[in-house]
């Protein structure tokens, strides 16, 4: 990026794509960002449209007022989307910590899906949604090393080359960033910041778990 | 509100963050004389291990219980945002046409027409975009804009007491010439630090710098 500001409003010429709905099905992993229900072999795909219309202004989630598994007849169990076009909902699983545990999240969704079951997270993010009244979203540790797009479409911005320490790969679709800060000294270690488009900031760590920045610790 | 005053190394570290902004924080190093300020420390609890190390985590590694689950953990996360914002509410009414100034590092311009979330008063300035609130706006939307001086790699906002109000230079795209005024008329500077955890307040004075409460 250039220092000189000011020059107009055009943007990057690469046409926005709606990463989120067009990604291939990612295979399994075992850790954190679980993909697939482990006994179906099915994705626990959770609708992303309901996702972008479930935040409020807290980056916080109403999870009783949604129904985030609508596209498949409501039963992901035994459904599937036909199309292709809706496999999984890049960042639409959702755990959450709350006021009731220390303030603060999970990551691993897989850990519920294999310990809960399918019925077993829906009553996870019920009694989630209940004691807390939001849940926080968790979005899956990207692969690669920094230097290419975590996802079609995203687009680097800063003055360092991709996968730079002074730079992002931001979603030009929703205003959302993640940078990478592979080469994080210990205790934190590698990570991703993940930046959402209000204010929301988390850490997603190599493990799958996604830690908040910014709940209050009470 | 924790507070810490730091020694040099938190005005070197917060010239060193005005260098690589944008472009606003570059017309402010410009404009302001930062040494004779003072850099305040914002922390969420009254000792933090390591304070001098910037651009590390350290609030989450302060011991606190994980609670393990299968795949991950559950980890107390503190926070200052909630102490920053209500201090800088306090700022903005404080005296007349304040405003609170914040630049994205990573956001552009083009995306303002799709981006959904985005704090209620965010506008473009060339390509760059800013978030602003100002004196007599309600608490929850200063809080929406401190929010935006957090994020990795770089969070970075001003706060400044300008010749006009502040709808008439911020309110549409911002120019240069209303970027130059603001930069001219910086109080206080704001740096996210710790790994997006907390940040660094420069003041021009006392009144500029959170204090301990």
């Amino acid at each position: 990026m250039s220092g000189k500001p000011h020059r107009g409003l055009q943007g990057r010429g690469r046409a926005p794509r709606r990463s989120r709905s067009r990604r291939s099905p990612p295979t399994h992993r075992a850790s954190g960002g679980l993909k697939y229900d482990l006994a179906s072999g099915r994705p626990f795909t959770r609708d992303p449209i309901g996702i972008d219309h479930a935040f409020d202004d807290e980056e916080r989630f109403n999870a009783t007022d949604l129904n985030l598994y609508a596209y498949a007849g409501n039963n992901p169990q035994s459904m599937v989307d036909p199309s292709g076009n809706n496999p999984i909902a890049i960042g639409g699983f959702f755990l959450g910590g709350g006021e009731f545990f220390p303030p603060a999240l999970i990551g691993g969704l897989a850990a519920a899906a294999i310990v809960y079951g399918e019925q077993g997270i829906d009553a996870y993010f019920a009694n989630l949604a209940q004691q807390q009244g939001t849940i926080t979203p968790v979005r899956p540790y990207p692969s690669g090393d920094g230097t290419t797009p975590p996802e079609e479409g995203w687009e680097w911005h800063g003055p360092d080359p991709p996968g730079g320490d002074r730079g992002g790969w931001v979603n030009p679709e929703t205003g959302e960033s993640l940078h990478p800060d592979l080469g994080h000294p210990e205790p934190e270690g590698p990570h991703w910041d993940w930046n959402t488009p209000n204010g929301g900031r988390y850490r997603i760590n190599p493990d799958g778990s996604v830690v908040p920045k910014n709940k209050k610790c009470k | 509100m924790n507070t810490v005053e730091l020694d040099a190394r938190g005005l070197d570290y917060v010239g060193s963050e005005l260098k690589v902004t944008n472009y606003l924080g570059r017309l402010v190093l410009s404009a302001v004389e930062l040494a004779k300020g003072k850099v305040i420390s914002v922390i969420p609890e009254p000792h933090a291990p390591d304070i001098y190390n910037f651009k590390s985590g350290v609030f989450l590694n302060l011991g606190r219980e994980r609670t393990a689950i299968p795949g991950g953990y559950i980890e107390a996360v503190p926070s200052t945002e909630d102490d920053v914002a209500s201090w800088v509410h306090e700022v903005l009414n404080s005296g007349p046409r304040r405003a609170f100034v914040c630049e994205s590092f990573l956001l552009r311009a083009s995306i303002l027409a799709r981006a959904k979330s985005l704090p209620r008063r965010t506008v473009a300035g060339g390509d760059f975009v800013y978030h602003w609130s100002a004196t007599g706006d309600a608490p929850e939307d200063v809080a929406a804009v401190v929010r935006m001086a957090y994020p990795v790699p770089l969070g970075f906002a001003v706060i400044c007491s300008l010749p006009m109000e502040a709808a008439e230079i911020l309110e549409d795209n911002i120019s240069e010439t209303s970027l130059s005024i603001i930069a001219a008329h910086t109080d206080c500077i704001v740096v996210g630090a710790y790994d997006g955890e907390s940040v660094l307040v420069w003041g021009r004075d006392e009144e500029f710098r959170p204090q301990p409460s």
